[in-house]
Parts: structure tokens; C-alpha cells; sequence
């Protein structure tokens, strides 16, 4: 018999305070802006608060378990290999706070959009009513539309950080690939208002057809 | 309702089809076959309403999911924001990030 690796959706990664916390940031980000010195520390506690509240619910890896969890156990555990495959690969030698963050995120988006893709081909297999396949079709366009906002912000905060460079080349489902590179960065449009974000296409073409 | 009585007399299994716009009564039969044919129909609407609840119940959980991607993806964002400003950089009328002329870095204050 098949066991299967389920966690429920119920498990999720509550964080009630966020709202006033990511209002906090915003603010001390402004007064750090405006050149407010003691607004600095207390900006650093508070992105430090965050990031051990964030290691110790282990949310990128609860998410990706979540993911794939209504996969099989084996198929679950062998896309979480390679994510973390895929998570060192992208990662520099001695990451900093900043990069870990953008990959582990550009990691996890590919797999919520490996996942969709997947489930969504196995339901057109199975039959599909019109809502349903729209449904689906609109999931798997969040998910990449995530996925690639997020491995643009990489790129671009690779760039402007001078992280080591690194290529997104990752191919999904209808063998077209992405390809994240460019040479300047480029302005990035508030990403769905408040994420880093996809900002314009950009000469070198990122949308490559899997060349 | 299914069971029709015509004229005060009979016991008679019909359907409702959509035809067009309009609604209109088939008549099906009465006695053993008509039985059947119901028995049949009611199989059919509790296998439908049991996919239903299936599509319901799927649905769920992914929207479950996507908003729960979706919220980590905003956590992270505001998180690298916060860390940007913290190097120095802020962001120009809301496109490109840029960094002081002689900032602080998070490493140097």
C-alpha cells in the first residue's frame, strides 16, 4: 500500500502580527531613509525578530512539504531532494541573509509550479469540466507568475548587491524555459504593490523559448 | 417532482430537460420500468453532487495552498525590502532600488 505524505491545509503558517510587523518595517525603512540613525537598530531587531520567527516555524520548508503533499511519499520526498538540489546550486559559497531568502523563495515557487502543472495535467487526463479547467489554468498562472517575479527579483537584487551571478535556466511544462539574465539592472514595478517585483522586460530576452 | 398524476389517476415517472430556454416535462412511464428509470436517476444526482463535493473539497485545498504561497511570498518580499534599507538602498518612486552616496551598510553602522 501507498502511503501517502499529507499535511492539511489547516497546518498553516499563521503569523497574526504580520500586518502591524510589516508596517512597522515600512516605517523604519522611511525613517532609516530619511536618515533617522536610531531608526536603524530598532529596523534590524525587527528583521531579525522576523527571521527567527521564520527559522523556527521552518515556513519555506513547511510550504514545500504542504506543496507536495498530495503526492505520493517517495514522489513527494524526491521533489523535495531536488529542491534542495536545486536550493545549493543557486546559493553562493557564503550566502548572505538576503540571498538565501530570494532563492529558497525562487526554489519554492518552482516547485508550487511543478506541482500545478502536474496536478493540473493528471485532472485533464481524468476529464474536466470548463469551471474546472479554467480553475486550473488560472492556479498555474498565480504559481508562475510568482515563480517568475521571484527569479527576477533575484537577478535583480543579484545584480544590485554584486552577489555572485547566477542563471535561472529551469524548463516546465511545454519545454519552454526561463532564462534570467541581463546585464544592467533595471527598475522593478512594485511587485502585485508590495513585493520585490518583476519590473520590464528586459533586453536579452528572460522569456526565452528553451533555448 | 418526479411522480406525476395525470387526470387523478396513475402514478407516472417524468423528467425536467432544459430545451432551448424553456423547461419541459418528459414522460418516462409508469409500473416496474419507471421504477428502474427513477431508481437510475437518483443514482445519477447522488454521484453528481458526491463529484461536486469532490471539486469542493479540492478546491479548498489548493485556494488553501495558493493563498498560503501567497502570503509567504509576501512575507519574504517585505523581509528583503526591510534588509535593503538596511543596506542603504531605498526605492526610487517605486521602481528602481538605489543606494545613498555613502550610506550606511548594515555592516558598517
Amino acid at each position: 500500500m501507498v502511503r501517502k505524505a499529507r499535511t492539511s491545509p489547516s497546518d498553516a503558517i499563521a503569523c497574526p502580527d504580520f500586518q502591524a510587523w510589516e508596517q512597522r518595517v515600512a516605517q523604519l525603512a522611511e525613517e532609516v531613509r530619511a536618515g533617522d540613525e536610531s531608526a536603524r537598530a530598532r529596523l534590524r531587531a525587527a528583521l531579525e525578530e522576523q527571521r527567527k520567527r521564520v527559522e523556527r516555524m521552518d515556513w519555506e520548508g513547511h510550504l514545500r512539504r504542504l506543496v507536495v503533499s498530495r503526492f505520493d511519499a517517495g514522489v513527494a520526498e524526491g521533489l523535495l531532494m531536488r529542491a534542495k538540489a536545486l536550493e545549493r546550486e543557486l546559493l553562493s559559497t557564503s550566502p548572505s541573509l538576503i540571498e538565501r531568502l530570494l532563492v529558497e523563495r525562487v526554489v519554492t515557487c518552482w516547485l508550487h509550479v511543478h506541482t500545478m502543472e502536474t496536478r493540473s495535467a493528471g485532472k485533464h487526463a481524468e476529464g474536466l469540466t470548463i469551471e474546472m479547467a479554467v480553475y486550473w489554468q488560472k492556479a498555474v498562472d498565480r504559481a508562475q507568475r510568482r515563480y517568475l517575479s521571484a527569479a527576477r527579483s533575484l537577478a535583480y537584487v543579484g545584480r544590485l548587491l554584486r552577489l555572485p551571478p547566477v542563471q535561472v535556466n529551469i524548463a516546465v511544462v511545454g519545454e519552454s524555459a526561463l532564462r534570467v539574465e541581463s546585464a544592467t539592472p533595471q527598475p522593478m514595478e512594485g511587485d502585485e504593490k508590495k513585493g520585490l517585483g518583476p519590473g520590464q522586460p528586459r533586453p536579452g530576452g528572460e522569456e526565452g523559448d528553451g533555448k | 417532482m418526479a411522480w406525476e398524476r395525470r387526470n387523478g389517476r396513475g402514478h407516472y415517472y417524468t423528467r425536467s430537460l432544459r430545451v432551448g430556454k424553456r423547461v419541459v416535462r418528459q414522460y418516462i412511464g409508469a409500473g416496474a420500468l419507471a421504477e428502474a428509470m427513477a431508481a437510475l436517476d437518483a443514482a445519477e444526482r447522488r454521484t453528481r453532487a458526491t463529484e461536486r463535493e469532490r471539486w469542493r473539497r479540492c478546491k479548498a485545498r489548493y485556494d488553501a495552498l495558493d493563498a498560503q504561497a501567497a502570503e509567504g511570498f509576501r512575507q519574504t518580499s517585505t523581509m528583503i525590502r526591510g534588509l535593503l534599507a538596511l543596506d542603504g538602498y531605498h526605492q526610487h518612486h517605486r521602481g528602481e532600488w538605489r543606494r545613498k552616496r555613502g550610506a550606511k551598510g548594515k555592516d558598517e553602522s
